[in-house]
């Protein structure tokens, strides 16, 4: 079954317990939203499913393969918070590095192809996340992790990027976690909301105001 | 992309140094290969270091396509390897030429 499964998630910083005990898992087909107040363990999770942060505990597995670090499956992608491709790459060498199954649609899309020509060190501050975003979106990888997504981006991007989410969906599972609650509940198709190390199924903004993470409506 | 230019360019120099020694010295004395097991390793843990800062800054990009850093650093040391024995390879086919032809030729001012 083609899934991404992550268990027992157990982490702790200067012995306070970030995360403890928590599970998330995605389908193909699925997109995840990951909710969470600042500092609740939501990147330090993402981390840890891709590898890149060792967790005191957890049990991984990817496609019915138990892994140690999720990047080594060359199976997931991961859009970290912060600019990650060099910036002397140029956007064509990075579409060609990273997506190879989806280039087509990729290359269909404008901001893409008018910037096709251009390092990344050229291209403005928002322009350079969404096209980031979109390489990691677009990229081979079964599963993806999406850290922040919208935030740098125009409200124009964010509606953008959301679209090309769920076009690509059906080829992907994705989990995306951003503070912007409002479009992780419009894309996902299932909410977990991580609070005091642990994670709960949300249903509606009901359960995000009964955990805290929503303040209460004043009347 | 993978590597830092600058390092590969630097154990290259050191392998085109120790291959001058080869020639100067013979290669069958110990000389040449005493530095080989010397200055390599040595060259290659300030390689570690020097890349390891180099690729800290895009590890993402690097594990996005499924590297690690232990596969960087290995073939890093895999291909200096190979260059060091073709240099010396090559060193020795041309000895003659280098040992002689070539220092007369610069005296001569041909080259």
């Amino acid at each position: 079954m083609q899934e991404l499964f992550i268990d027992s998630v157990t982490q702790s910083f200067n012995q306070q317990a970030i995360l403890n005990g928590v599970f998330i898992n995605c389908k193909i087909g699925e997109t995840v939203g990951l909710l969470g107040r600042n500092g609740s363990g939501k990147s330090t999770l993402l981390k840890i499913i891709f590898g890149s942060l060792k967790a005191d505990f957890k049990f991984l597995k990817i496609n019915d393969t138990i892994t140690d670090k999720g990047y080594l499956s060359q199976n997931l992608s991961y859009l970290p918070q912060d600019n990650f491709i060099p910036s002397k790459l140029t956007v064509k060498k990075a579409i060609e590095i990273f997506c190879n199954k989806h280039q087509n649609e990729l290359l269909k899309i404008e901001s893409i192809a008018s910037n096709l020509n251009y390092k990344f060190r050229e291209l403005s501050g928002g322009n350079r996340r969404f096209i980031e975003a979109l390489t990691i979106i677009y990229s081979d990888a079964d599963f993806v992790l999406l850290d922040e997504p919208f935030s740098q981006l125009a409200p124009l991007m964010v509606e953008e990027l959301k679209r090309h989410i769920n076009r690509i969906k059906i080829h992907k599972g994705f989990i995306v976690t951003d503070h912007y609650y409002n479009s992780i509940i419009n894309i996902a198709d299932r909410i977990v909301l991580l609070h005091n190390g642990c994670n709960y199924h949300i249903k509606d903004s009901k359960d995000l105001i009964l955990h805290g993470y929503l303040p209460e409506p004043k009347d | 992309m993978l590597v830092y230019k600058p390092i590969v360019f630097w154990n290259i120099l050191v392998s085109l140094m120790i291959g001058l020694f080869f020639i100067i010295d013979g290669y069958r004395n110990p000389g040449p290969y005493v530095m080989i097991i010397i200055m390599k390793p040595i060259g290659w843990i300030f390689s570690i270091i020097i890349e390891r800062f180099f690729l800290s800054k895009y590890s993402y990009f690097y594990k996005n396509q499924g590297l690690r850093f232990r596969r960087i650093f290995s073939n890093i040391i895999i291909y200096d390897i190979a260059m060091l024995f073709t240099i010396i390879i090559t060193f020795l086919l041309c000895r003659n030429f280098l040992l002689t032809v070539l220092p007369k030729a610069l005296i001569n001012k041909q080259y």
